[in-house]
């Protein structure tokens, strides 16, 4: 911990991570749900709430719907490339939202502690008190649901537990010789705060980061599947509550969309366990 | 009488980078008799510790360990893998060879009353009931000294000092009425005013039941008046292992003269001394494969031929020393006045 | 524990956050129901439009709505204080007795996935760690990592196509078949009824468990008091139970105490999907009937839920590390 640069020394992060097995499943993964968002408008051009053939086909059975269409013969294949669009954008938006609230309150509250850190620790206490999915549920209930609401939703109510780590690591910064040294030749607060502490943990922030995309996305995906989701747009979640109707027959329409929900997640939580691996080369013993 | 602990040509490794096996201890042999006290010195790194945890069976399970004999209380165990023949080391632990370990706080287990510790340690060798062993654990309490045992029993590691905890891990290890004791560093982790109370007690319980001492330590000091043999370690090897008497009367190596010029005077009060230090530092494990005597570059009376091949042991008075100068060294008088 | 001082500071504090809490969130469903479009007296009434102008009228005066704005407040507030939660017009009962009245099977549900998941969890993450390393492990810990990132919903959705669906082995939803007797039979109906809700809820949390289990005992087994206890000569099985399975469940305490709310958050869900009688189907019901008023007293309730497991599961871990007093 011996400078700003020393958070980017270790720069080939990104190869550390590819070199770990589970770096380069996750990152693949998200690669390629990546590559689904964007190229939604070219593979299947057009509205994937419009109705495109027979409902009820199933996967497999004809191959312009690869994946079949659902009870109002909506091409399953178009749902769910245009809804990587609307949980990666939810997701990665409502996230940096959370990370906003997160670390200016936890960066606030351990480098000025006394009565600052007081209130601010109070009100994340209070935040983690109330059960935060039932919580976004009563703002997006109350506000209407929509692609704004949803996310602003989702980024209010996750940012408590980042908040801690990142007061507790910049109060083990705020006593090092590091900020002390910038304090005694008269640097300013907000220069130490950005130029000194920041850098600093930005490893458990970037950690934090790729759970709190994945727990966003899941959360959205919940409202979405609750009746919550934007009436405008096709979500995964979405899907799975239309799905619902017809599980006991056609079950493969709540199963796609689900199985893309975990794989999202599934390749977030992988990058996440193997950003923490090589960035904390101490829990890497065994 | 015959040797109560008595090993011969202990090897003892760890696994390095690809395939490699990197020696911590090498050739190490040694014997202990009923009520006798072996000191076995050096720096940290040298493979003391290793050579304890290898007597009870417990170093962690990716070493290596291997010995010609290892001979505890009549019983040979040089062929029983400690992974193979759990059963075996399960009761020679605790019941014929006991161990006190470095950190009094962390040897015990913060969640569990220090009567429920002692009294398992009990239960682990002999089949009496939980009641007859808290019986036997308030006797053990009282036996270490501590004072009002009867409370002491239910309460918890965090809430007794350092020496009194010293105090509780020696009951433990007291319990099935060991014939060996192992101590590693028994003092290191407390208040210098302790220590010498705590190596008082261990001196007088060995005295009462004549129970073969093997302490394990970096201070020579500590070593003086409480060893009859010593066995100075360096670098995975025993440099000198003499008689206790001779050994400070005439240091035969290099090294052991450099341990007992680097420890502080007794009696001192005052601010830090500053210690004459030995220049340079342990090779580590995987540095250990030079040709020569290990000591060589660091050693003070080194000369050309000793970093050509390993010294042998040298035959002196009271036991022997690996270094090409023993005998010079040997045959002269202590080299300061303020030992022993 | 009240008769020391510190045990006495212990439960100052914990009322003084207690009421914190109970104001705080009082503030922030206030301010929901104002920001919700339309007025407040339609927001209350549900379904904006089809209520009647004397009724909007009537809940304007019930709710002090065409005072000032401080005042409105200070009446919310005080109201909240009192536990008056206000008319579900929509149920036609009040808002408090709707929740009570759907507690207990919340509860029920909660319990039975935390237990499922801690013990489960627990078991697993032990196995995986004393296999660390082996197939085992890589086996363990590859299911969690997967039921970690599966939505709780959609699990209740495929558990309910295999065994209630094509098996057939459990009710497809609900807690007690229609016409079921009392007695030992009624027990034996909601046991069978609560097989699959419990799993659902409890895969997500006995992933998270596994994992720190396994984490916590990786770490527990290399400290000293481990080794003390292995050279007292005690049985690997022994040591394994007392001196490493003690210590190593002190972080899964700890953290089923953050996740309580998280846990509620997914009860929503687990009895949306399989009509369990709970807390989560009332709020579902008011989501989907806009009634408002319902859905926040819901979410007032649960925070003071939250709040009072918090303190249980700190009493608890009170008990389990003798270490730790009670702190404020």
């Amino acid at each position: 911990m011996s400078g700003p640069a020393d958070a980017f020394a270790r720069a080939p992060l990104l190869l550390s991570v590819l070199h770990r097995p589970a770096g380069a499943a996750g990152l693949a993964v998200l690669a390629l749900v990546g590559l689904a968002a964007l190229s939604a408008g070219l593979l299947s051009p057009g509205d994937p709430l419009d109705m495109v053939a027979l409902p009820f086909l199933w996967p497999g059975t004809d191959w312009a719907h690869p994946l079949g269409t659902d009870m109002l013969g909506r091409d399953l294949a178009a749902g769910l490339l245009h809804g990587a669009r609307v949980s990666l954008l939810v997701g990665i938006v409502a996230a940096v939202i959370a990370l906003g609230i997160g670390v200016g309150a936890g960066a606030l509250a351990g480098f000025y502690r006394g009565r600052l850190d007081a209130v601010l620790m109070r009100a994340t206490e209070l935040f983690q008190t109330i059960p935060p999915f039932l919580f976004a549920l009563a703002i997006v209930a109350v506000l209407q649901p929509s692609l704004t609401t949803i996310t602003l939703a989702i980024g209010v109510t996750a940012w408590p537990s980042l908040a801690r780590i990142v007061r507790a690591e910049v109060l083990a910064l705020r006593d090092g010789e590091m900020v002390q040294a910038a304090v005694a030749i008269g640097a300013s607060d907000a220069r130490i705060l950005l130029l000194h502490v920041l850098p600093n943990v930005l490893g458990p922030v970037l950690v934090s980061a790729s759970i709190l995309v994945a727990t966003a996305i899941l959360t959205e995906s919940s409202l979405a599947f609750l009746g919550l989701g934007d009436p405008n747009v096709v979500s995964w979640g979405g899907m799975v509550g239309a799905g619902r109707e017809v599980l006991r027959t056609d079950w493969y329409v709540a199963a796609l969309p689900g199985l893309a929900i975990v794989a999202v997640v599934l390749g977030l939580n992988l990058l996440g366990d193997a950003l923490n691996d090589a960035l904390d080369p101490r829990r890497m013993r065994r | 009488m015959d040797p109560v602990l008595d090993v011969d040509g202990l090897f003892v490794s760890f696994p390095g980078h690809g395939r490699t096996l990197l020696p911590a201890v090498e050739d190490l042999g040694f014997a202990v008799r009923p009520g006798e006290t072996l000191a076995i010195v050096g720096e940290s790194g040298c493979g003391k510790s290793a050579t304890a945890l290898a007597l009870l069976g417990l170093l962690p399970r990716h070493a290596v360990a291997s010995a010609r004999r290892l001979r505890i209380a009549g019983t040979d165990l040089a062929e029983a893998d400690p992974q193979a023949c759990r059963e075996i080391w399960r009761r020679h632990r605790g019941g014929r060879i006991a161990m006190i370990f470095q950190e009094p706080l962390t040897s015990l287990n913060p969640v569990l009353t220090i009567g429920e510790q002692v009294a398992e340690a009990v239960r682990a060798h002999e089949a009496v009931s939980w009641r007859a062993a808290r019986g036997r654990a308030f006797d053990l309490l009282r036996r270490v000294r501590i004072p009002q045992a009867e409370q002491r029993l239910d309460a918890y590691p965090h809430q007794l000092s350092g020496g009194m905890r010293q105090r509780v891990v020696i009951a433990m290890a007291l319990a099935c009425r060991p014939a060996v004791l192992v101590a590693d560093e028994p003092t290191t982790a407390l208040d210098v005013t302790v220590q010498a109370r705590v190596l008082d007690l261990i001196a007088e319980i060995q005295e009462e039941t004549r129970t073969a001492l093997v302490l394990i330590t970096h201070d020579l000091g500590v070593v003086a008046d409480r060893a009859d043999r010593v066995l100075v370690m360096y670098a995975g090897r025993a440099v000198e292992s003499r008689a206790a008497s001779a050994l400070f009367a005439a240091p035969a190596h290099p090294y052991t003269r450099a341990l007992l010029a680097a420890r502080p005077r007794p009696g001192w009060t005052g601010a830090r001394p500053r210690l004459p230090e030995i220049p340079g530092r342990v090779p580590g494990l995987g540095e250990r494969g030079a040709a020569g005597c290990p000591f060589a570059p660091r050693c003070a009376a080194v000369l050309p031929a000793c970093r050509i091949g390993r010294p042998d042991l040298i035959v002196l008075d009271g036991g022997t020393a690996a270094c090409l100068r023993a005998g010079e060294f040997a045959a002269q008088e202590t080299p300061r006045a303020a030992f022993g | 524990m009240i008769r020391t001082p510190a045990g006495r500071l212990f439960w100052a504090r914990r009322l003084a956050q207690m009421v914190l809490v109970v104001l705080s969130i009082g503030t922030v469903n206030f301010l929901l129901l104002h920001l919700a479009p339309g007025d407040a007296a339609q927001v209350l009434a549900g379904e904006s439009g089809s209520a009647s102008p004397e009724y909007l009228a009537a809940l304007r005066r019930q709710f002090g709505l065409d005072r000032p704005f401080p005042v409105q407040f200070g009446h919310y507030i005080l109201r909240l204080v009192t536990f008056d939660l206000g008319f579900s017009h929509r149920q036609g009962l009040p808002v408090a007795t709707l929740i009570l009245d759907r507690l207990p099977a919340t509860l029920l549900l909660m319990s039975a996935s935390i237990g499922l998941a801690v013990l489960l969890g627990g078991a697993l993450g032990f196995l995986a760690a004393r296999r660390a390393g082996g197939l085992a492990d890589a086996l363990i810990s590859g299911l969690a990592l997967l039921f970690y990132a599966t939505p709780v919903f959609w699990v209740g959705l495929m558990l309910t196509v295999v065994f209630a669906v094509w098996l057939d082995w459990f009710p497809v939803g609900g807690m007690r078949a229609i016409g079921a007797t009392s007695g030992p039979g009624a027990i034996l109906d909601i046991a069978h009824h609560l097989v699959l809700p419990p799993t659902t809820l409890g895969l997500f949390y006995m992933a998270t468990y596994t994992r720190l289990m396994r984490a916590s005992v990786l770490d527990v087994q290399d400290r000293d008091f481990v080794r003390t206890a292995r050279a007292k000569g005690l049985a690997d099985g022994r040591i394994a139970w007392r001196h490493v399975l003690r210590n190593a469940t002190l972080p899964i305490v700890t953290t089923v105490g953050v996740q309580v709310g998280s846990i509620l958050g997914g009860a929503v869900l687990v009895e949306t999907v399989f009509s369990w009688p709970g807390l989560g189907r009332l709020a579902f019901e008011a989501l989907f009937q806009r009634d408002l008023n319902l859905l926040l007293g819901i979410l007032f309730l649960s925070s003071i839920l939250v709040g009072v497991a918090n303190l249980a599961v700190d009493l608890a871990y009170a008990r389990l590390d003798p270490r730790i007093g009670l702190q404020g």
